[in-house]
């Protein structure tokens, strides 16, 4: 009879039996430190002190602590993903469902976005900053400088945006930064836009991720050639190798369900010499090279222009240039345009060169890569001391509206 | 902390109830009230003593009404007191700045505010809980309670604490002194809890994020449409985020044994004004009537006299709802409408079902719009591209995103679901079934939540 009774009630007993089974999992599972599936370091459980109790930071920290490290945080993730598209969401935390697989940026420009906004939404002010900080830049130097802004995959690939789909027009945005510039006549600015909408139904940009594939970056560095006078190297002239199951920062994002890889690829370019400021406590990583040093500047010396390993890993896009490092130094001994004397390139940038930069060794015997985001130099000191025969500065349109580094340039 | 995350799901919740369920019966509510403060402090220690003050104070003038019974002066002085330390907290924390800024601008003064970074948490809620108390005691309706863990526990009760409902001592008396914790109950209180939480994180937050989208985007730079879409998503989102979390309290507190008040019933399918606020928070409703209509004189007067009292009444309800000049706004709009119901239109409304319906939906929707928007000159560019017209396609876009939320939030709107379980009654499986896959789909958006703000924090 009392059995019976208890029966009655399903849900009770249904619901203590799953916060029994999860508070057991969180409770033995051991916490994770990262997580490959949203590419993202998770957070740690907190010191409790009188101070973090206090000032709240303690129970906020807390309380992330608690939802990162959720049992089956993955398939949680993943439910909800499915969730929303059963409700025929065209979106996932910040990133829109394009046609064919493509995933892109929600990029946002807002006047004054709250500190709660996401990482697409862009302050205008930032954007008036860095033309500013670029314009002086400009100003400060008597060498030759090509400025470039990489369009964004959904202001190429219009056809593939959702139907309404109301984004930045980077079409009309791009020369209005380029107008914006005092005039220059060691300036010349790239608007690769034109080239690569030609080009919008060939697999320019990956699906998964905010860069361009290899072959983007080529058809950009053609018109880089084209500007120089320089005669680019041909694909055929290369040997390509093709790096499946990549998921890039769009899916770490969104993580939609059924989401179709992108494939990365990648030319044996030889160097001759390899040398970049990463992190020298790194064993894994020196390991693989040797520490060397520059100007008292520790750098990790290798041979080659990829790093093989990253192609393994989740992070693959990492693999080019050994990821974004605040100096980097190749010598090479291709140059298809040798001069008298050596020449030397310095490239100016964020991430989308880095698969840039293997094509534009055909051209110098030297690029000295400078990503303002960590580099250990000053630009004053490294532009003074050193001989520079051009300048390239190449950003994509998002990253150069948000970034807060650009700033750095000027000193 | 809130009742929708994972830390009170999976930490607070299941050690709390065990704790409580765990302890014998004489010692339940001094478990109850330690784990109460608890999770007052949780987040804000630093306003620990403020619930201690509110609980010390009523006490005591609770128990000096009931000794002084025959002295009037005295016992009208230990009311004044709870009176005046009740709004005096709420008044401090809520209202200064709105007062020193306002006269800043009349008197060109250089007054200056205090620093309030979140109010202390529900007090708008709890100050009014316990002045229903010591109201209450001194008109003699109850009885003043001795034991001040039992008085300490009503007072910060968890489940109500933070957004009500508004539960008074009347209410709660026979329980606090002696309930019963059945089966039955339990099973009832998670499944109003479980219903709540459903509301509340996964229609009130995913229709949520369209209103903050298009507020983010600058009421200038959108769409007549799509302006709309976001004051309509708005329309739901504070209907779902309240009454959702409302339903989670009424659930907790069934599960702990006691039986709150409804605080919602169906306001969107209301026929007039006058029905909606029947439907609406109808405890706050009926806190105002009792403790501020009927004392007034409620509607056993003169027809201008009564209007006033209204008056009197919104204005209030308005001001309750935030320290803006738009809450004000508000609540007389829907005192305006009140009035003309009351005069010559309630009749007329009943001749047409789909007019009527029509008419209600259309004030309150615009009615949000005041609400949601504090700053002036933000609400009259909402108003001006609401109702001039500006074309553009980018609500498209949108509605391919929301349109399935939005039938969502209008089918749960109505009591068609309601309908629809008392049909299941005999299919307890797919009751059930029903109601895991609410609470797994909601455990998977908290775990995945860019998006989890709770509207009714700051009232």
């Amino acid at each position: 009879m009392k059995g019976k009774e208890l029966w009655k009630h399903p849900l009770v007993w249904l619901f203590a039996l799953f916060l029994l089974v999860f508070v057991a999992a969180d409770f033995f599972l051991p916490d994770r430190v990262y997580s490959e599936f949203e590419n993202t370091k998770l957070q740690q459980k907190p010191k409790l002190t009188w101070e973090s109790f206090f000032d709240s930071s303690y129970s906020t920290t807390y309380e992330t602590y608690v939802n990162d490290q959720f049992p089956a945080r993955d398939q949680w993730i993943t439910l909800k993903a499915v969730a929303e598209i059963g409700l025929g969401k065209k979106e996932n935390n910040n990133v829109i469902y394009g046609k064919d697989g493509y995933l892109f940026e929600k990029l946002q420009i807002i006047e004054q976005p709250d500190s709660s906004a996401g990482t697409n939404v862009v302050n205008m002010l930032q954007i008036q900053r860095n033309q500013k900080f670029m314009n002086e830049f400009f100003q400060m130097y008597d060498l030759p400088v090509t400025f470039a802004l990489a369009p964004n995959s959904y202001a190429v690939m219009t056809d593939k945006l959702p139907l309404g789909t109301e984004l930045p027009d980077q079409e009309k945005m791009i020369p209005e930064i380029y107008n914006s510039f005092d005039e220059d006549e060691d300036l010349t600015y790239l608007n690769f836009l034109d080239t690569l909408r030609a080009h919008q139904d060939e697999y320019i940009y990956y699906r998964t991720d905010h860069h361009w594939t290899t072959l983007g970056a080529y058809y950009a560095y053609v018109d880089y050639c084209e500007a120089k006078g320089f005669d680019p190297i041909s694909l055929d002239e290369l040997e390509a190798n093709e790096v499946e199951d990549f998921y890039g920062t769009y899916y770490s994002k969104c993580k939609k369900p059924g989401q179709k890889a992108d494939v990365i690829t990648w030319y044996d370019v030889p160097v001759d010499s390899f040398q970049f400021t990463g992190d020298v406590k790194n064993e894994a990583l020196t390991s693989q090279g040797k520490v060397t040093e520059w100007n008292g500047i520790p750098m990790i010396s290798v041979n080659s222009m990829y790093q093989l390993e990253q192609f393994e890993t989740r992070d693959k896009y990492a693999a080019f240039t050994w990821g974004n490092n605040g100096l980097t130094q190749i010598v090479t001994g291709h140059n298809r345009n040798p001069g008298e004397k050596p020449s030397r390139l310095l490239l100016i940038k964020d991430s989308f060169a880095n698969s840039m930069v293997p094509f534009l060794t055909y051209h110098y015997d030297e690029i000295w890569i400078v990503d303002p985001r960590s580099t250990p130099v000053s630009m004053k000191t490294l532009l003074t001391e050193n001989e520079f025969d051009d300048i390239f500065v190449l950003y994509n349109v998002s990253t150069f509206l948000s970034d807060t580094d650009i700033a750095r340039l000027r000193f | 902390m809130v009742f929708s995350s994972i830390l009170f799901l999976f930490r607070f919740m299941p050690i709390a109830f065990l704790i409580y369920y765990l302890c014998p019966k004489k010692l339940k509510n001094l478990t109850l009230l330690i784990l109460s403060l608890f999770f007052y402090s949780w987040g804000e220690p630093k306003y620990f003593p403020i619930m201690l003050i509110s609980i010390l104070v009523d006490y005591t003038a609770g128990q000096g009404i009931k000794r002084f019974k025959e002295q009037k002066n005295i016992k009208r002085l230990f009311l004044l007191l709870s009176v005046c330390v009740n709004l005096g907290l709420l008044f401090f924390f809520k209202y200064t700045n709105f007062f020193v800024s306002n006269i800043n601008a009349l008197l060109g003064t250089d007054l200056m505010g205090i620093y309030v970074e979140k109010l202390p948490l529900g007090i708008s809620f709890y100050t009014f809980q316990t002045m229903s108390y010591t109201i209450d005691v001194y008109r003699g309706k109850v009885e003043a309670e001795d034991n001040i863990i039992d008085f300490g526990a009503f007072v910060s009760l968890f489940p109500q604490l933070i957004a009500g409902p508004i539960v008074t001592y009347a209410d709660i008396q026979k329980e606090l002194k002696q309930r019963s914790i059945t089966l039955p109950m339990i099973d009832d209180g998670l499944r109003l809890f479980i219903m709540g939480l459903g509301s509340k994180v996964l229609i009130a937050n995913n229709i949520g994020a369209l209103w903050t989208e298009v507020q983010m985007l600058g009421f200038e730079n959108v769409s007549t449409p799509l302006v709309w879409l976001g004051v309509l998503a708005y329309t739901f989102q504070i209907y779902f985020d309240f009454s959702g979390y409302s339903l989670m309290a009424i659930g907790l507190g069934r599960m702990l044994g006691f039986i709150f008040p409804q605080n919602f019933n169906y306001p969107y399918i209301s026929k007039s004004v006058t029905e909606f606020w029947r439907r609406w928070h109808m405890t706050l409703g009926s806190w105002f009537r009792e403790y501020v209509y009927i004392p007034l004189g409620g509607n056993r007067c003169s027809k201008g006299r009564n209007f006033f009292n209204l008056f009197a009444v919104w204005f209030l309800t308005g001001f309750w709802h935030g320290a803006n000049w738009n809450f004000i706004l508000w609540g007389l709009y829907f005192w305006a409408f009140l009035v003309l119901e009351k005069w010559f239109l309630l009749p007329k409304l009943e001749k047409s079902k789909i007019l009527s319906h029509i008419y209600l939906l259309s004030i309150v929707v615009i009615s949000w719009a005041m609400f949601a928007v504090s700053d002036m000159s933000q609400l009259s560019s909402l108003f001006g591209r609401m109702f001039a017209f500006e074309g553009g396609s980018d609500w498209l876009y949108y509605l391919q995103n929301y349109g399935m939320v939005f039938l969502l939030a209008a089918v749960f709107s109505t009591p068609l679901l309601k309908k629809a379980y008392e049909k299941w009654g005999n299919h307890q499986w797919l009751k059930t079934g029903f109601l895991v896959a609410v609470l797994l789909l909601s455990v998977a958006y908290l775990v995945d939540s860019s998006y989890n703000p709770f509207l009714y924090f700051n009232f």
